[in-house]
């Protein structure tokens, strides 16, 4: 495996940081983001389609729960949905198909990150072996590990990477996930919603800086991309905070209560705990009312 | 769902992908029976060399004087031994100074930085350089105390060379710098400056100091005006410290070759091919020259043409970085992660010394073979043999 992989994927990754390292007067920090900021604009076409597929998908989601309770065979149901799908001219697997495509890419940038900032010089002996022999590029070993606070070869113990690699996460994470109108899928989303910034957070917290930083530039270039392409009123701030449930009139409460959500939620809603006082209902009520209008 | 369980999948798989901790690959030393040794990652160990009874080892879980605990991470330059004292600096960034008898620290001083290159006694100071850009002088008769220290303008990786009262020593800042032992003062008008990082430590020979580097040149440097005789290019960076034989210059480089050249004007004489980076430096045993490759493989050449003196290179199956201890008619090698191999040029035999397991004193079989081999110079020869473990 790595005998292809290396030459084709890791080696030029690591040989074009190097490069760019040294465009940047040494700043390998600097570096990393235009390297990520480059390989997203690279990659920008799948991502575009990717997200189109995802935007696709979720405005064809209350006609499929219509389909879901209308057939209760399976096989009808799934031929209706794939029908309601060709309609639409939106492909199921339009949002998975460009991410498979461009995760190689992604991998190889991890590796070549960890070789190039391994921090030990055990790495820089291993470096040697895939460094192209251009004077250019190995007039930069060794690389200025240090960046703003961190040491990009070392794990960011303060604490703020591992925030911005958090928030950034969930907030693509967030924009990314196709909303739902099965409860349980609803459930997922929003354990996954949650899981993965966590994840990242923690793994943040343990791998080289460097690494984190991709990861944190690759979030945000993925959320303005989203924001360019459909606008503010798209990606405001309300859209990444769990909804409240709307305020029911007291008489729906008492018939609500034993339910607790089920069938009346509305579409795209998440299922939330009923707020604990009146005034207080009614004033979430209204701020939803008006999230719910700018959609 | 799938896509986001793909997801974590992977990102799980890379991110489990560490920090790499530094193994270090100090080499051994000998002093008064006992070889010091890094014997595994972030102690160093005191063993007597006929016994192989271990003295002592540290830290052991000793702390600082400032109470915290003492962790070396590793020891990548060969300990210095003088005056019955043990001296090293860790990567942790601190240089030790140990009995040798008993192993007890005698003082220690914080400089700072990675320490990768080893210290050296003489003049009555101690030099060391650290991956802070600083080179110390520091007095071993006072603690440690600094007398005084130089900046360079990078990382110093490499262990400096004390000879004639001047410090040579390279930096990564592509330099090399004459000083003046006792208080730091250039010695040359400017340093001499490569095309890349410099790390391998310099050696002296007939006012001729010999450097290799990151730019893929091992150089001739004249010692007295700092300027450059010659350089040969090789394939890949030279890492290791050369080793100047009569009118030839032997050098490993991470191409995986020893090359043999002419001292007066660095035209290659011959080459050997270890198919493995070459970090660990030359040694000449008796009239045989050993070199070996970060893969473990060891072969023993003849130094007037670089052919096999053994049938095979012997394949230790560990990692070998660190520079050799030649000692009499052996030399004895430090595995990374632990292990020293006695390697007898005479005999073709590689012994694993049976240190941290009682009731033996050697293991390991031997394998190579001690007879001329036909094989051409700059050939490895057919599949090499594998030593057995213990």
């Amino acid at each position: 495996m790595s005998a292809v992989w290396d030459p084709v994927f890791v080696n030029p990754t690591i040989n074009a940081l190097v490069i760019l390292n040294n465009i940047v007067f040494g700043d390998f920090g600097l570096a990393i983001i235009i390297f990520t900021l480059l390989m997203r604009l690279a990659t920008m076409p799948l991502t575009l389609r990717q997200i189109h597929s995802t935007r696709a998908l979720s405005t064809l989601q209350p006609k499929i729960q219509e389909i879901q309770k209308k057939h209760k065979d399976p096989k009808r149901r799934q031929e209706e949905t794939m029908k309601i799908y060709r309609q639409a001219g939106v492909n199921p697997l339009g949002c998975l198909l460009p991410m498979l495509v461009q995760f190689p890419i992604w991998i190889a940038l991890y590796q070549a990150l960890r070789i190039i900032v391994g921090g030990t010089p055990e790495s820089v002996v291993g470096l040697s072996q895939r460094l192209y022999p251009w004077g250019y590029i190995e007039s930069a070993v060794p690389l200025e590990n240090r960046f703003l606070w961190m040491d990009l070869g070392q794990p960011d113990r303060s604490l703020i990477l591992a925030l911005i690699v958090f928030t950034s996460t969930y907030v693509q994470q967030k924009l990314s996930t196709i909303p739902s109108t099965d409860p349980q899928a609803q459930a997922r989303n929003q354990m996954m919603n949650w899981m993965m910034p966590l994840m990242f957070a923690w793994f943040t917290l343990g791998v080289p800086s460097g690494l984190a930083v991709y990861w944190a530039v690759s979030n945000i270039t993925a959320v303005m991309m989203y924001y360019f392409v459909y606008g503010p009123s798209n990606v405001g701030w309300r859209t990444f905070f769990p909804a409240p449930a709307p305020a029911p009139a007291p008489a729906a409460r008492r018939r609500n209560r034993p339910a607790s959500g089920g069938s009346d939620q509305k579409d795209g809603e998440t299922a939330a705990p009923a707020p604990a006082k009146t005034n207080k209902r009614l004033t979430d009520g209204r701020r939803r009312g008006k999230r719910k209008n700018r959609r | 769902m799938l896509l986001a369980a793909l997801t974590a999948t992977i990102f799980l798989a890379t991110a489990c992908m560490r920090v790499a901790a530094p193994s270090g690959w100090a080499g051994p030393s000998l002093a008064d029976g006992r070889l010091v040794i890094h014997s595994e990652r972030g102690k160093l160990a005191a063993v007597d060399i006929d016994s192989l009874e271990v003295a002592w080892e540290f830290p052991n879980g000793q702390k600082h004087l400032g109470g915290t605990k003492i962790i070396l991470q590793g020891i990548y330059g060969n300990p210095a031994i003088a005056n019955g004292t043990v001296y090293f600096g860790g990567y942790d960034g601190w240089v030790y100074a140990l009995d040798l008898a008993s192993g007890e620290r005698k003082w220690e001083v914080d400089v700072g930085g990675h320490i990768i290159g080893g210290v050296v006694v003489a003049e009555g100071l101690l030099f060391v350089g650290s991956s802070n850009n600083q080179l110390y002088a520091l007095d071993p008769a006072a603690n440690g105390a600094e007398r005084w220290r130089f900046a360079t303008g990078d990382d110093i990786w490499a262990t400096p060379l004390v000879a004639d009262g001047v410090v040579y020593m390279v930096s990564t800042d592509k330099k090399l710098y004459a000083l003046d032992a006792a208080d730091g003062r250039e010695r040359w008008p400017k340093p001499f400056t490569a095309d890349g990082a410099l790390a391998s430590t310099p050696v002296l020979t007939d006012g001729t100091l010999m450097v290799g580097g990151l730019d893929r040149r091992l150089r001739a440097v004249d010692a007295a005006s700092g300027q450059e005789k010659w350089s040969f290019k090789a394939d890949n960076w030279f890492w290791t410290r050369p080793l100047v034989v009569g009118d030839t210059v032997y050098a490993g480089s991470l191409d995986g070759n020893v090359y043999a050249l002419a001292l007066a004007d660095g035209k290659r004489l011959w080459s050997f091919d270890l198919e493995a980076p070459v970090r660990a430096a030359p040694v000449m045993v008796g009239d045989t020259l050993l070199v070996a490759s970060r893969k473990g493989r060891l072969a023993a050449l003849n130094p007037e043409n670089g052919q096999l003196v053994w049938a095979l290179p012997i394949e230790l199956g560990k990692t070998l970085l660190a520079d050799p201890l030649p000692q009499g008619d052996v030399a004895y090698y430090s595995a990374q992660g632990g292990g020293v191999y006695k390697v007898t040029p005479k005999d073709g035999s590689a012994v694993k010394l049976a240190i941290f397991e009682p009731g033996a004193l050697t293991a390991t079989p031997t394998t190579g073979t001690p007879t001329p081999s036909p094989t051409p110079s700059g050939a490895a020869g057919p599949s090499p043999t594998q030593v057995g473990t213990p």
